[in-house]
């Protein structure tokens, strides 16, 4: 038998659980990826929170919607001749009575490359399987849930808020462009439409899933050399040394993770 | 049957591992055990640091005190049931109970008041006199949650022991009341955290426990 | 780049002036944006000969080699005559600055019988003003119309066309206030002055 048997139910793992989510506190990561025709710069943060806990034997812990909030900031840049064509104004002519009939060139505008900076944040809900998986690294134990697979984000609303606030985004960027006026409205819709929810989805999908696929809640932590009684002068403290731990999920009258720890003074 | 029970938490601490920290904390605190009240009385310890060091006994006409020493090899624990073989009567190991076996070795300054020493140096002539008892005890733990999560300690105190074949018995009931009393102040000084109960897992608020009982220790919380 | 700012002349910009004597005037163009630098030659040339005027030359300016030219670099015009300077998209901001025998011109300084047009391209209220001596203010409020509209967008199409005089005598801008809509043109032209500029007043230090 082991030293230490340690138990925790299906309520007390919810516990641990909603615990463990608050440890973890911000994920956060930027990078680069398509939106639909054009490249966008990222930088994306994710915490997590909920979920309800079914420990399922041998060595399965099923986290049933699990709400991960986000936030995604991106920009993209594009030549905005791409997207409309160039536009002139026509000869202007005035009869000015001490100069005489004066008669402007044709004044053909070039579209800048515009930088639209888009931000959003929304939350989805997961549901996954867990294994816990015991490590000892750096004289340290830890006992982590880690995911199992990559769940299935449902993020096709997150993707048509997110064109509306490219839209947004852009109409507020292009409404200082000169002369853009007329065909403000053509622009935008030119950009949200090769984009599209398909392009947005193309982004956000492989922004969020790394934060799910690599998900893991610590549920036991402690050093191997396991301080029993700290030190009290004039007597040093008291240690002993964790040797070997293991985690599985038991199944009885109720479902328990179960943790067996054996140590040595 | 689960763990758990109608808890969310289950600490149980095996009579191995009892015995692996109480070694743990009679090794790093020797002085626990170690008890004397002169340099006079020898170890094994050597080191002055792993005794504690009180006052002689005050007799009228014994310069100085009695000089004594006590002191106790680590205890051994068996968890209800018993598995140590048997203790010997009267003791029966009952449920939810504790025995342990140690021994106990007794030092006497033994000196003449007057005469025979020297007496610009009272103490010179005294003889360490020694006797080493096994013994048994049995006795039951306690817990104290101090209301936060994971804060709580288990204590053990001896509630009876027995030195076999002491004549005459009235002595040996002398002997075996002297250190029940003086075993149960040493290994009262052991207070064992919770987290030692568990390893570090799963911080709990008590709700019951400790309970002894298939060589475990048990304590039974809810996470909060 | 479509800043209200006759100082530093821009693609939506012109500036204009008529000569009236013969002679040869020498020109330069400067970057607008430094305001102080060696003085470079006068690479370009406009030969005015007798004459009864009245035509119009283009002087088109752009960017070669890091360097701005023009294109004519020598004109040959009557007395009387306009000549236009204007510059392409992507041209930095430039002025002209030339001399003859007799005189000196500097398109930062407005003076008489001289033009600047700006074509105007966020709606909004402008207040300008001459930032060398503070003598003459006015305004030019710039609507803006809804494109999704086919009536407004025709009308839009065709006041495009139309240009909008404002004459500045001295202290005096007349109209001192117009109102055109996105994408149209205001000519100011200068009938006596001693050097002014059109400035919009936000950039102005106060």
């Amino acid at each position: 038998m082991p030293d230490v048997i340690a138990a925790v139910d299906e309520g007390g793992a919810n516990d641990l659980l909603q615990d463990a989510e608050a440890t973890l506190g911000t994920l956060s990561d930027s990078g680069s990826g398509s939106l639909g025709p054009f490249t966008a710069n990222w930088s994306a943060s994710a915490t997590f929170s909920g979920g309800t806990a079914d420990l399922i034997a041998p060595n399965t812990v099923r986290l049933t919607d699990v709400r991960m909030d986000y936030t995604v900031s991106f920009t993209f840049s594009f030549d905005l001749s791409s997207i409309i064509p160039d536009f002139c104004l026509p000869q202007v002519c005035l009869d000015i009575p001490f100069i005489g009939r004066v008669c402007t060139p044709k004044i053909c505008i070039n579209w800048p490359t515009v930088t639209i900076p888009v931000s959003h944040s929304s939350f989805v809900k997961f549901t996954a399987d867990f294994n816990p998986t015991v490590t000892l690294s750096g004289g340290v134990w830890k006992v982590d849930v880690v995911i199992a697979g990559v769940p299935s984000l449902q993020l096709g609303p997150a993707a048509a808020a997110i064109i509306l606030a490219i839209g947004a985004a852009a109409a507020l960027v292009l409404f200082a462009i000169p002369f853009i006026g007329p065909v403000l409205a053509i622009a935008v819709a030119a950009i949200t439409a090769a984009i599209g929810v398909a392009g947005v989805l193309g982004l956000l999908g492989p922004i969020l899933s790394p934060f799910v696929a690599g998900l893991r809640f610590t549920v036991y932590e402690q050093p191997q050399l396991f301080e029993i009684l700290p030190a009290a002068p004039p007597d040093a403290a008291v240690n002993v040394t964790l040797t070997a731990i293991t985690a599985a999920v038991v199944s009885t009258d109720e479902d328990e993770l179960v943790l067996n720890v054996d140590f040595s003074p | 049957m689960s763990l758990t029970e109608t808890e969310e938490v289950h600490a149980g601490l095996n009579e191995s591992g009892a015995n692996d920290l109480l070694t743990a904390v009679f090794t790093a605190r020797p002085r626990l055990l170690n008890y004397r009240s002169s340099p006079l009385i020898p170890g094994p310890p050597a080191s002055p640091a792993a005794w504690t060091t009180m006052a002689p006994i005050p007799f009228p006409g014994v310069p100085g005190g009695i000089g004594w020493g006590v002191q106790f090899s680590i205890p051994a624990i068996d968890f209800h049931p018993d598995s140590s073989g048997g203790l010997p009567p009267p003791l029966v190991l009952g449920a939810g109970r504790f025995s342990l076996r140690t021994t106990v070795t007794l030092t006497l300054l033994c000196g003449t008041r007057r005469g025979e020493h020297d007496p610009d140096h009272p103490q010179a002539a005294v003889t360490p006199l020694r006797a080493k008892l096994e013994l048994v005890g049995i006795g039951h733990t306690n817990a104290v949650y101090f209301g936060t999560p994971g804060q709580g300690e288990v204590t053990f105190d001896v509630d009876a022991v027995e030195i076999v074949d002491i004549k005459p018995d009235e002595l040996e009931t002398l002997l075996e009341c002297l250190i029940r009393m003086l075993l149960d102040a040493a290994l009262g000084t052991v207070h064992l955290p919770f987290q030692a109960v568990s390893a570090g897992a799963f911080a709990f608020a008590l709700v019951r426990g400790p309970e002894v009982e298939n060589d475990q220790l048990k304590l039974y919380g809810n996470v909060l | 780049m479509s800043t209200l700012d006759s100082r530093s002349l821009t693609y939506v910009n012109t500036f204009g002036r008529r000569f009236g004597e013969p002679g040869e005037i020498r020109y330069r163009l400067v970057t607008a944006a430094v305001a102080c630098q060696p003085a470079p030659d006068l690479p370009f040339t406009i030969e005015v000969a007798r004459g009864e005027g009245g035509e119009q030359h283009d002087v088109t300016v752009r960017l070669r080699e890091d360097e701005l030219v023009a294109e004519p670099p020598k004109l040959s015009i009557a007395a009387g005559d306009l000549v236009l300077w204007h510059s392409v998209a992507s041209t930095p901001g430039y002025a002209v600055q030339g001399e003859s025998k007799e005189a000196r011109f500097d398109s930062s300084l407005l003076t008489s019988e001289t033009l600047y047009t700006h074509a105007f391209g966020v709606p909004g209220d402008y207040e300008w003003t001459d930032a060398a001596n503070r003598s003459v203010s006015g305004a030019v409020k710039v609507g803006s119309l809804d494109s999704g509209d086919p009536k407004q967008c025709r009308e839009w199409m065709e006041a495009l066309a139309r240009g909008t005089l404002v004459v500045i005598e001295g202290d005096r801008a007349d109209p001192p206030e117009v109102s055109v809509l996105a994408g149209q043109t205001v000519f100011f032209a200068v009938s006596a002055a001693e050097g002014i500029t059109i400035t919009d007043a936000r950039l102005i230090e106060t």
